[in-house]
């Protein structure tokens, strides 16, 4: 109390001043030592929750996409074969050979020439294609087109002409072109899909 | 709209307080309320039962306390003027100026070149103790303190005006106390305190008011009825010819002194509601007695029903500024301190409630920042428990799931075919009537088919060709062409018919439009 005694010989409008000026002094140290470190901590904090948060919303998000790809390929399957990598892709036609020569009414038909098509990027997808040089019955024709339409993966008859024997009716002779479709799920640079195709 | 202005007046009369407050409107003056509080009824809480908030009070101290005269002095500036009527009120009274509470009022000059002042005086520990009583009841200001009859001076002119007559007297009788003041216009001729009361009465008739808040019975005489007089005539009142025999005695000395006659005689007080207390004090003074009474919008009650509320009525009347006689006995000392310490009130009340907000926004800071430290602690609690799918970017041997639905709908699009192969040679089969056969067939699963065949009887071809149509699975089935031909010396006819199916888009439109 000695050191503010000074304050009773000073004037009352210099003893506002002062007053004045403690308490403006007073306002920047509180903000300088108390607000500014606390307002920091509140901007970490929210940097913080928002980094997290993102992370969060990341993890959820892979997850959901990983949910929904699973789901897509499981649809997928029923209509193409998929394949992990590009680097599968050239057994396309083989196993298109194997499915073809699977279905029940191919044992039926006389095939003469079976041969595989060139593969085509369809963009989303890939094609592939067997062309039949086959003979036997009208019944067994459609039988085994049948079974191509129920195949699974799915066939499609692009084209078919047949001819029928002028001796025997009942008889024809023909082509067909059947094709399949491949999926990769995880593509490679274009310059790796054109090596492919 | 003009701004209203409401005031409180206030009689202090022995223990009991008597409240008259009052509105200065669009109307002229009016009033609002009348009540008696008794001893221990808390001021500042009935105050808050009223229907306005006073900005201004005055109060009253009695003649018992104080004095009131009119001073003839030599003509002087303003700012000698008041040590004149220091020195003047110095030499009348047995005090000294330090114990006096002193005000002034200016009332002109006279014929001789004297300047008329009236002075009133009290104790200025009575005024203290006065406002002391009345402070802490919520008033902003500093409560005026005037006397008794000054505040009848006002409450008069504010009841009769100039309908007064020109020298009259108002005699204002309470239960232990009396007091008789004459005016000559506005110029008090003689002020007067009466030990004599209305007290002595236990038990006397009293008229119940009809526009005040809370009759005072108290201090109440004894009924004198005389037996065998006419039961409307009410009983005779003993005080009344006590005081009316001090009041005649005053008027006779004022009328052999100066020569002025009191024309009416204005009767107000707690006795003043006594019933018979007019006709009969009117009867021995042979004066006309009226009541001086405030009446709900400012007019007067004839009945006299709030006569013991004039005091009150004239206190509110100088409270809001509007007296003719104001006289203010509050020192400025204590107007000053009293100021000072509000202003300390003030500034406490601010520092108070700056920091209460300061101590609420750092309450409510540090809420925020515990809320979002708890968050984060959330976050970081799940981004543990998710363990190593925090640190992957997809699910192993998971595609990009819209690449995968597009190829999806690609594929399922380039798989959807009008008319299958198998469904087609069905069709074939039924279409072609006996004696048609076919002999080539070309199948395009997007254009439709093209099939070339015989027949033994020239409708077969059209026969085929109207059931192709029938089934209605080609947008258009066409009769190529038909000729006859021996075939292994057979005649028969050959035909070709074209099935097409139109693009997907061109089908889909056409179909739109039909």
């Amino acid at each position: 109390m000695a050191t503010l005694g000074f304050l009773a010989n000073v004037a009352e409008r210099d003893r506002a001043a002062l007053r004045n000026l403690a308490v403006g002094i007073t306002g920047i140290v509180l903000f300088a030592f108390v607000g500014s470190p606390l307002m920091d901590a509140w901007d970490k904090a929210n940097a913080k929750v928002e980094n997290g948060q993102k992370k969060i919303a990341a993890i959820q998000k892979s997850v959901n996409d990983a949910l929904e790809a699973k789901q897509a390929t499981d649809q997928l399957r029923a209509h193409a074969t998929i394949h992990e990598t590009p680097v599968t892709l050239n057994r396309q036609s083989a196993q298109l050979l194997s499915l073809v020569g699977t279905l029940p009414g191919y044992q039926r038909l006389e095939v003469a020439r079976l041969e595989p098509l060139p593969l085509r990027d369809e963009e989303k997808y890939y094609r592939s294609a067997v062309s039949i040089q086959f003979s036997g019955s009208l019944n067994d024709l459609q039988r085994f087109l049948t079974d191509a339409g129920n195949a699974k993966p799915a066939l499609k008859v692009e084209r078919l002409s047949l001819t029928a024997d002028p001796k025997t009716p009942n008889r024809v002779s023909g082509q067909v072109v059947l094709a399949g479709y491949a999926v990769v799920v995880k593509k490679a640079a274009p310059a790796g899909r054109r090596a492919a195709s | 709209m003009a701004k209203t202005k409401a005031a409180l007046g206030i009689e202090v009369s022995g223990d009991e307080l008597r409240l008259a407050l009052v509105e200065h409107g669009d109307q002229g003056i009016s009033l609002l309320r009348t009540q008696v509080l008794r001893a221990g009824e808390d001021l500042g809480r009935q105050l808050r039962t009223f229907p306005r908030r006073p900005s201004a009070v005055a109060c009253s101290v009695s003649l018992e306390h104080a004095g009131i005269r009119v001073l003839s002095l030599p003509p002087t500036t303003d700012e000698n003027l008041e040590r004149l009527v220091t020195l003047e009120a110095e030499a009348a009274l047995p005090l000294a100026s330090d114990d006096l509470a002193l005000s002034h009022h200016v009332l002109g000059m006279t014929e001789q070149s004297r300047l008329e002042v009236t002075v009133a005086a009290a104790r200025l520990s009575v005024v203290q103790e006065l406002l002391g009583r009345v402070s802490g009841s919520g008033f902003s200001g500093s409560p005026e303190v005037t006397v008794t009859s000054a505040a009848l001076i006002n409450s008069l002119g504010q009841l009769r005006g100039s309908a007064r007559e020109p020298v009259c007297a108002v005699l204002r009788v309470e239960a232990n106390e009396s007091e008789l003041l004459v005016l000559d216009r506005n110029r008090v001729v003689l002020a007067q305190f009466l030990t004599y009361g209305c007290g002595g009465d236990a038990g006397a008739p009293v008229r119940e008011p009809v526009l005040m808040g809370a009759a005072s019975g108290s201090g109440g005489g004894a009924a004198v009825a005389e037996p065998g007089l006419d039961p409307v005539v009410a009983p005779v009142l003993p005080w009344v010819a006590g005081v009316s025999q001090q009041v005649r005695y005053l008027l006779q000395a004022l009328s052999y002194d100066r020569g002025l006659v009191t024309e009416r005689l204005y009767l107000c007080g707690e006795g003043a509601i006594r019933s018979g207390a007019q006709w009969q004090l009117s009867e021995r003074l042979d004066l006309p007695v009226s009541f001086l009474s405030p009446g709900v919008g400012g007019g007067s009650g004839d009945g006299g029903d709030g006569a013991q509320f004039a005091v009150a009525f004239g206190c509110a009347i100088q409270a809001l500024g509007e007296a003719i006689l104001p006289l203010n006995l509050t020192p400025a000392r204590v107007v000053v301190e009293r100021e000072v310490e509000q202003r300390r009130q003030t500034r406490l009340s601010w520092g108070a409630l700056i920091a209460s907000i300061v101590v609420a926004g750092s309450l409510v800071f540090g809420a925020m920042l515990h809320n979002r430290q708890q968050a984060l602690a959330d976050v970081e609690r799940k981004l543990a428990d998710l363990g190593p799918l925090a640190t992957q970017r997809s699910l192993p041997g998971a595609g990009d799931p819209k690449l995968l639905k597009d190829a999806a709908a690609g594929i399922g699009q380039s798989l959807a075919v009008r008319v299958p192969p198998a469904e087609m040679l069905s069709m074939l089969s039924q279409a072609l009537p006996a004696g048609t056969w076919l002999a080539e067939l070309t199948y395009n699963s997007e254009t439709g088919c093209t099939i070339r065949g015989y027949a033994t009887d020239e409708v077969g071809p059209q026969q085929a060709l109207v059931s192709l149509l029938q089934m209605q699975k080609f947008d258009d089935v066409t009769l190529d062409y038909r000729t006859q031909e021996l075939l292994n010396k057979v005649p028969v006819w050959s035909f070709q018919l074209s099935c097409k199916l139109r693009p997907r888009e061109v089908a889909r439109r056409g179909r739109t439009q039909r």
